[in-house]
């Protein structure tokens, strides 16, 4: 069937509703895929196939939920109901919700049949799944890289043809870095579109909720159906519904397009400059007009978006204690009663289930992020940190005035090899480097693929391994390169017109 | 505070939950409207500045009663600061008020159940529970000014129904922070905090015992330490239980799941309220403007004998009689202190259930007052009234109540009682002034209690004491 080697829930909607196949089929398909790739891939944590063929069983088309029967796969950090949710870590291990995500509640309100939970860098921090308690996820284009993170269980799921989408978390890039590592779209609505509630939360003022597709028109029916208010979030903003699809096709013409200028240093790779000025090339050639823009405070950056992040993130992993959720160590020695399990008393409980309940970079970060929200340094770290925030929202509705998006690329190096930006943590926190200024100021951004790249020598040898057919059923000898297109506060609607009509003329 | 759980206290463990007030991974706040209005209304009473704009902010801690690890309360932008709580003393005289450092909500923690050998329970029920922190300035002087501070402000609670501040069911705490200095010197002592307050007992006797403590401490030339104490109230003394070198780490920052709260507009108005209908100036009011004595007024003020819904319902009738019907405050205040109160007491009813109206108890004064009736029986005729109704002009001729006045059959009277006690009239003459009690309660007897005693006792004294 043709229509599984792209699988996008628009095709396979026309297909059901056409009549031309089944919800059952494609569940077998994608199945078949799970099984064949996923011991190699890793890309889920839990399975869930049995459930996703109970809940197509008695399914018929209905014009009104025309994406049901569809399969989808769910970030590990966003709560499902009656489905473990452990945010890759030891200490959420086990952890059952007892409500939905709103997110996931509106995606299973649409139909969509949820295949498994997908594996991630330990409660979103991260930018390549290695950080994960459960092992890393691969990618599916080369299993020696990194699939991105730290939704790249998910990115890795849908570019193995898993199923044809899934949501992820974007804080600092963890949905469009991996979605850019692996060849597809993903999308970081405006902070305030969609609800958090359900949302295991890592940094509250910088967590978003996005789609991981292979077309930007899919991302575009993803936002519609999961965006709005829910009564439940108090940061979700109170808007009129917008009809993405009445200006997606409209194409750019009247748009003013800005290229981000970074100087272009050397911690750009050479092969992600030629994509992304072969990129620049073709917007000057649609784009009502095309000139450079510069951020002023973009070098101060990263160092407020990690110091912003882990205190946030120590804030809110403090609930994490094993008292109420999640495996707790003293208890579950075996032969002890609970005065001997807690002999050390009230803090020693607490530093042995969270000392083996977190992974190496979450302590790092909730180390950091203690230190920085203490008092005596607050004012010096927290509070300039957030400064900076409103200085680049200040320079942004300045340059707001003369563009109406941005480019750039996603990632500032093609995906790297495993553990090749293990040994400095500042290595992996440099490969967020174009994806921390919307986090920073609350802008919407989207990552769609902007060209490929030849394996180095290096990756050429490991990838004979399964040289023959990538997981796609491609061959497949290249990275891909993805293109990041940002807009203003709330402009997805422009967003997404960029977007598809670059993939048009990509793809 | 940030859910929608019920905050009924008393109800099986752990039957109000949710996702927020559990702490749930991935669970947020909302705002509980109410509460804010609540709290609003208090900082407005106690004369707070109103801020623009109030923040909530995240408190760090662990310890198993707080499910987030944090507490989401105020601290740089609270609903009020700077204001002040007008106090009256014992005589009700006005005193100077208490300053108020700031007013802010927070949430409750959840509650511990220590169980010795197997270990502790944690019931969220009380978790996410709206609190309102009211923190005084340092200008207390004494123990029992404390206990006025903190009856005074209970009572404004309540009547404003901002909470039913009951130190029993732990709707009302309070955490007590002592300083002693020498009265030369401007600067304020190292301040000690006690807990474990229950009572306003405990709170008047652990202030008078670490005023106590911490003299002898810097008589004896050392110095007063920084800490927390428990107050032991079975031996009577504070306990350290840890010493605080410096304050404790919070790492306050703005709660990020919660935009700033603007106060305008409707919370504003919803929160408005009359200054002058707050309970000491209540009191000041019934004291100057009607003459009700200073011990009546208070006792009027506690809310007792009325409808559930509106504590000044007491105060509002006397004044109602007072000012509409013309009653005598005085006479009016004591009926109402005395005999329905003590109706109200044995009976368990409430005054809007009986058949006394303002008018009525206006009706009885006026009769008092015109000699009419005696002050003994008009405690019966409102007593008649409570209990079984009527209109008093029916129970006083019905019960051959009237009091007889007449000066002639008055002294009629009294000659009659003095010729029939002859002996007791000497002893009076030659001194024992006192036994007049007696002359008068005979002629009560003869006239089946009609006399006018006072009268009647003055009549005494002219006849015995100045004829010679």
């Amino acid at each position: 069937m043709d229509v599984f080697n792209e699988l996008s829930i628009e095709k396979l909607a026309s297909e059901l509703e056409k009549g031309r196949i089944h919800p059952r089929e494609i569940l077998r398909e994608c199945s078949k895929r799970v099984s064949k790739v996923e011991p190699k891939l890793h890309a889920l944590n839990r399975e869930t196939l049995d459930r996703a063929q109970h809940a197509i069983e008695n399914w018929t088309y209905d014009s009104a939920r025309p994406f049901a029967g569809i399969p989808y796969i769910q970030k590990d950090n966003i709560c499902t109901l009656g489905v473990a949710t452990d945010c890759s870590s030891r200490i959420l291990q086990g952890f059952v919700p007892p409500y939905a995500a709103t997110v996931d509640a509106r995606v299973v309100e649409q139909g969509f049949a949820l295949i498994g939970k997908s594996n991630m860098d330990e409660f979103g921090m991260g930018s390549s799944t290695e950080y994960s308690a459960w092992g890393a996820s691969l990618n599916p284009f080369d299993l020696s890289r990194v699939p991105g993170g730290s939704s790249g269980g998910s990115a890795a799921g849908v570019a193995a043809g898993y199923a044809p989408i899934a949501f992820g978390t974007d804080t600092g890039g963890s949905v469009r870095q991996p979605a850019s590592f692996c060849g597809l779209v993903g999308l970081r609505p405006t902070y305030g579109r969609v609800s958090r509630w359900g949302l295991i939360a890592f940094a509250s003022s910088l967590d978003t909720i996005g789609p991981i597709t292979t077309t930007v028109r899919d991302a575009a029916h993803a936002l519609s159906f999961v965006e709005g208010q829910d009564g439940r979030d108090s940061t979700v903003v109170n808007l009129p519904r917008e009809d993405y699809f009445a200006s997606i096709e409209k194409g750019i013409g009247d748009l003013r397009v800005g290229v981000l200028d970074v100087g272009m240093a050397d911690w750009v790779d050479k092969r992600v400059r030629t994509v992304f000025n072969a990129n620049v090339e073709w917007f000057k050639g649609h784009a009502k007009s095309v000139r450079e823009v510069r951020i002023g405070c973009f070098d101060l950056l990263l160092a407020a978006y990690y110091t912003l992040a882990p205190s946030e993130a120590s804030s809110n992993l403090a609930r994490y204690d094993g008292l109420r959720y999640g495996p707790s160590v003293n208890i579950a020695e075996k032969g002890k009663s609970v005065d001997e399990a807690t002999a050390g008393g009230l803090l020693d409980y607490y530093r042995k289930n969270r000392g083996q309940g977190f992974g190496p970079e979450v302590t790092r970060r909730i180390l950091i992020g203690t230190f920085a929200l203490s008092s005596g340094y607050y004012d010096a770290y927290y509070l300039r940190a957030q400064k900076v925030r409103t200085k680049l929202r200040a320079e942004l509705d300045e340059l707001w005035k003369n563009v109406d998006v941005i480019i750039s690329p996603t990632a500032p190096a093609p995906p790297f090899k495993l553990g090749s930006a293990l040994d400095d943590p500042m290595d992996m926190y440099r490969a967020d480097l174009f994806v921390l200024m919307q986090p920073m100021s609350g802008c919407p951004a989207i990552s769609v693929n902007g060209g490929w790249t030849d394996l180095d020598d290096d990756g050429f040898s490991k990838l004979a391994a399964c040289r023959e057919k990538s997981c796609f059923g491609k061959i497949v000898s290249r990275l891909p390169i993805g293109l990041q297109i940002t807009a203003p506060p709330f402009r997805e609607a422009d967003l997404l017109r960029a977007a598809r009509a670059f993939e048009r003329e990509h793809v | 505070m940030y859910c929608s759980c019920s905050a009924a206290f008393g109800d099986p463990a752990n039957t109000h939950l949710c996702p927020v007030c559990l702490g749930l991974p991935g669970s947020l706040p909302r705002v509980n409207r109410h509460a804010v209005i609540l709290g609003l209304k208090a900082a407005r009473a106690l004369h707070c500045e109103i801020p623009p704009m109030a923040q909530f902010a995240r408190k760090h801690y662990f310890y198993p009663d707080l499910p987030k690890g944090y507490q989401i309360s105020m601290y740089q932008f609270p609903l009020g600061t700077n204001g002040r709580l007008e106090l009256l003393t014992e005589q009700d005289e006005a005193t100077a008020p208490v300053g108020i450092e700031r007013v802010h909500i927070e949430e409750d923690t959840a509650k511990l159940f220590h169980e010795g050998e197997t270990g502790s329970l944690i019931d969220h029920n009380r978790s996410g529970v709206p609190l309102l922190e009211i923190v005084s300035k340092p200008d207390i002087k004494s123990a029992q000014e404390a206990v006025r501070y903190l009856k005074e402000l209970r009572r404004l609670l309540r009547f404003l129904g901002i909470s039913t501040a009951n130190m029993e069911e732990g709707s009302y705490r309070c955490e007590v922070n002592v300083s002693v200095r020498p009265s030369d010197r401007e600067q304020l002592g190292t301040k000690v905090e006690v807990k474990n307050l229950n009572s306003f007992r405990a709170v008047e006797r652990s202030i008078e015992y670490e005023i106590e403590r911490q003299t002898k401490v810097l008589r004896k030339g050392g110095e007063v330490r920084h800490a927390t104490m428990g107050w032991d109230e079975k031996e009577g003394v504070t306990v350290h239980q840890r010493f605080k070198e410096k304050a404790p780490e919070y790492r306050y920052f703005p709660e990020p799941d919660l935009p700033e709260l603007l106060i305008e507009g409707d919370i504003l108005d919803d929160s408005a309220f009359d200054q002058e209908n707050i309970p000491v100036r209540k009191v000041r009011a019934l004291i100057e403007r009607f003459g009700v004595p200073a011990s009546g007024a208070d006792l009027l003020m506690s809310g007792v004998g009325s409808p559930e819904e509106n504590p000044y319902f007491i105060t509002n009738f006397l004044m109602e009689a007072i000012v509409r019907h013309g009653a005598q405050g005085t006479q009016a205040a004591n009926l109402m202190t005395g005999t329905v109160f003590e109706f109200v007491n044995r009976t368990g009813m409430t005054l809007d259930q009986t058949d006394l109206t303002p008018k009525k108890l206006a009706d009885v004064t006026k009769m008092v007052g015109k000699n009419e009736l005696s002050s003994t029986n008009a405690k019966r005729v409102v007593n008649v009234i409570l209990e079984e109704g009527g209109k008093v002009k029916d129970i006083v001729l019905g019960e051959g109540l009237v009091q007889v006045s007449v000066e002639d059959e008055l002294i009629e009277l009294v000659k009659q009682v003095m010729e029939e006690n002859e002996g007791i009239v000497e002893t009076i003459r030659k001194g024992r002034v006192n036994a007049i009690g007696a002359l008068v309660g005979e002629a009560m007897k003869k006239s089946k209690g009609q006399a006018n005693p006072k009268r009647v006792n003055e009549l005494l004294q002219e006849f015995i004491l100045k004829k010679k």
